[in-house]
């Protein structure tokens, strides 16, 4: 099968968005009300970029996945966020303008506000999840090869994201739009797009705008953590005002760097116990993995069968990600009778339930077991996960379809990039690390290590339950050779 | 051109190896151990062992995702601690070592103990 480039069919889908669309007259700044940021405004070139079918599009994008199903007001979405993304980024800049109003420009102002605006351009429904899917397409694979260095570990939607702002038609339209029509200072493009990826930057005395949006505490997080932890009604704050009080740019320095004094270090630590805790109560929540999983077997589903489309688009490369919505996913219309019945038990919220539960804490000798340690590395593995799927379906005689049988290993978090990167400064006028007066990241690490937990998923029912959890607990002991405890089958809560 | 051969190890199987080789405490500053394998990377005997670990060009070290997710998920799986109260060193029990010994570098990596105790040395030597 061709592999069409990555590039290539972002062109043709900018074009497609761009082709019906006409920009409506923006004269004045827009006031957008928020209700964790408060009354913000909105330069007129700003609203004519937010209004683009691009960002557009984001309102009917989940931030948390399919988190509402578990935390009912956790509704908010891509384009709150970008709005809340963009603000934040607006406020750093005017902090920053108190230490270095030379490299603080209005022009730099542009720059950063409108690769916070596009950040996110290339999120596709239900967020995350589509990402954990478009990561494993051919020609994602294959742009990232071709790219070493610049797209390594980025996730597809910053890819994508990058991809967009970069497409020749996005661009000629910035130009038209930004510079032609509002009059804005000729502004680099380009950098726009290398932000949203914090690589490639050409100018590397940029990188201060770069970290803005894509650093180790960046607006995106300085905003998701607050959202996310808002609407679902978690009680996990970040003193935001602290840190804008504390931050600053390090003009001299090379490459020119954000910067934290002491006194507003706690913000930072604010922003990593924040992070661990939302996944550990939220993202990683057991329910929340449940609703993923069975939305994941809608694209298994798909996957198995070449006829199955959603709109015509067999969801198989990443860029359908881009053309759909999450209503086209769950709705009943036009759909196979098999897809029908597992997005209505999706509607329903009829969710798979806890077979196993495993952990350190539920595996015998962690310490000394190589298998437990080869069984986790299958995070990194999707392909290897699956076979290990199959083979449990198998087990259990094929009773039941693969894609209600799921074993999840939710991936790792780590600290220490973030906890190196941040530089904050004593009184004194010394610089070090976050991580060097007390190792935080690594204090965190052992919470994480304590609290992480993978689970066997599997139909509802006490007989089916026991039956998936005893399979699947031989199944580990004779793949991997580890055994599991008693703890494994109560934390599953069978009843 | 070079014959790609079918790996039988995989990254984390190379990291956990090295605790073979390293005592049983080291420090885990993440700056020096990403700095360490990035530079061994590049050294053509290394490269089969460590070509997985891409580094992002960070400042003020080059950091590889993969590198810190794999040496956090062998804390996860217990083969690896970091020592409180201070969390300044790793540490690697008598128990663990030997399990890695007999069940990856014996079994995955006896060809390539070595350029691993090489690797170990050197990291050693930053550490």
């Amino acid at each position: 099968m061709t592999v069409q480039s990555l590039p290539a069919v972002i062109e043709e889908f900018v074009k497609a968005c761009l082709e019906h669309y006409t920009a409506r007259k923006v004269a004045t700044r827009k006031v957008i009300h928020d209700p964790i940021l408060g009354t913000n405004s909105f330069e007129p070139h700003e609203v004519c970029l937010i209004d683009l079918p691009f960002c557009q599009r984001l309102r009917r994008v989940s931030q948390t996945d399919v988190a509402s199903l578990v935390f009912p007001s956790a509704n908010q979405n891509r384009f709150e966020h970008t709005l809340g993304v963009t603000t934040i980024a607006g406020r750093i800049i005017e902090s920053l303008r108190k230490s270095a109003s030379r490299i603080v420009t209005e022009e730099a102002e542009i720059q950063v506000r409108s690769a916070a605006i596009f950040h996110d351009i290339g999120q596709g429904p239900f967020s995350h999840l589509s990402d954990g899917i478009i990561a494993q397409f051919p020609e994602v694979i294959q742009y990232r090869r071709d790219n070493p260095g610049m797209f390594s570990e980025q996730k597809p939607h910053e890819m994508l994201s990058y991809l967009i702002v970069k497409s020749p038609s996005f661009q000629s339209y910035l130009k038209d739009e930004m510079i032609g029509k509002h009059g804005c200072a000729e502004i680099d493009i380009d950098q726009i797009a290398e932000m949203i990826i914090a690589a490639g930057l050409k100018d590397e005395l940029s990188l201060w705008k770069a970290e803005i949006i894509n650093g180790p505490f960046d607006a995106d997080k300085l905003d998701y953590l607050q959202r996310d932890a808002y609407f679902s009604g978690l009680k996990i704050g970040i003193d935001l005002d602290r840190f804008l009080h504390s931050v600053w740019l390090d003009s001299e320095s090379s490459p020119r760097r954000l910067k934290v004094l002491t006194s507003g270090a706690v913000t930072l630590e604010q922003i990593l116990f924040g992070k661990v805790l939302l996944y550990n109560t939220m993202y990683h929540h057991q329910k929340v993995l449940a609703a993923e999983c069975a939305l994941k077997g809608i694209f298994e589903i798909l996957e198995d069968n070449p006829g199955y489309t959603i709109h015509g688009r067999r969801m198989d490369k990443a860029i359908d990600f881009l053309y759909i919505t999450e209503e086209d996913i769950l709705s009943l219309e036009n759909k196979p009778e098999e897809l029908r019945d597992y997005i209505q038990r999706f509607l329903h919220r009829d969710l798979l339930k806890r077979a196993l539960v495993i952990s350190a804490d539920t595996v015998d000798s962690p310490g000394t077991s190589i298998g437990y340690k080869d069984f986790k590395d299958l995070a990194e593995d999707p392909k290897g996960l699956k076979d290990l799927r199959l083979k449990l379906v198998a087990a259990l005689n094929n009773k039941y379809p693969i894609y209600d049988i799921w074993i999840v290993l939710p991936r790792t978090a780590t600290f220490s990039d973030e906890a190196s990167r941040a530089i904050i400064q004593d009184p004194g006028g010394k610089e070090k690390s976050l991580r060097e007066p007390f190792r935080v990241d690594e204090w965190l690490t052992a919470y994480w290590s304590n609290k992480w937990t993978g689970y066997v998923f599997c139909p509802a029912g006490k007989e089916v339950r026991n039956e998936v959890a005893k399979k699947a607990s031989d199944l580990l002991y004779d793949e991997y050779g580890f055994a599991l405890n008693d703890g494994a089958f109560e934390q599953a809560k069978i009843r | 051109m070079e014959e790609k051969r079918p790996k039988t190890f995989t990254p984390s199987d190379v990291i956990a190896a090295l605790f073979v080789y390293l005592p049983k405490e080291f420090s885990n500053d993440p700056a020096k151990i990403h700095s360490t394998i990035a530079r061994l990377q590049k050294e053509a005997e290394y490269k089969y062992l460590l070509e997985d670990f891409e580094f992002l060009n960070y400042d003020p070290f080059p950091y590889s995702p993969l590198l810190g997710r794999i040496l956090n998920r062998l804390q996860e799986s217990r083969l690896l601690a970091s020592l409180n109260p201070d969390y300044d060193m790793y540490v690697v029990s008598e128990e663990s070592k030997k399990a890695i010994e007999e069940g990856i570098l014996n079994k995955k990596l006896y060809d390539q103990r070595e350029r691993l105790s090489e690797i170990a040395g050197e990291l050693s030597a930053a550490l």
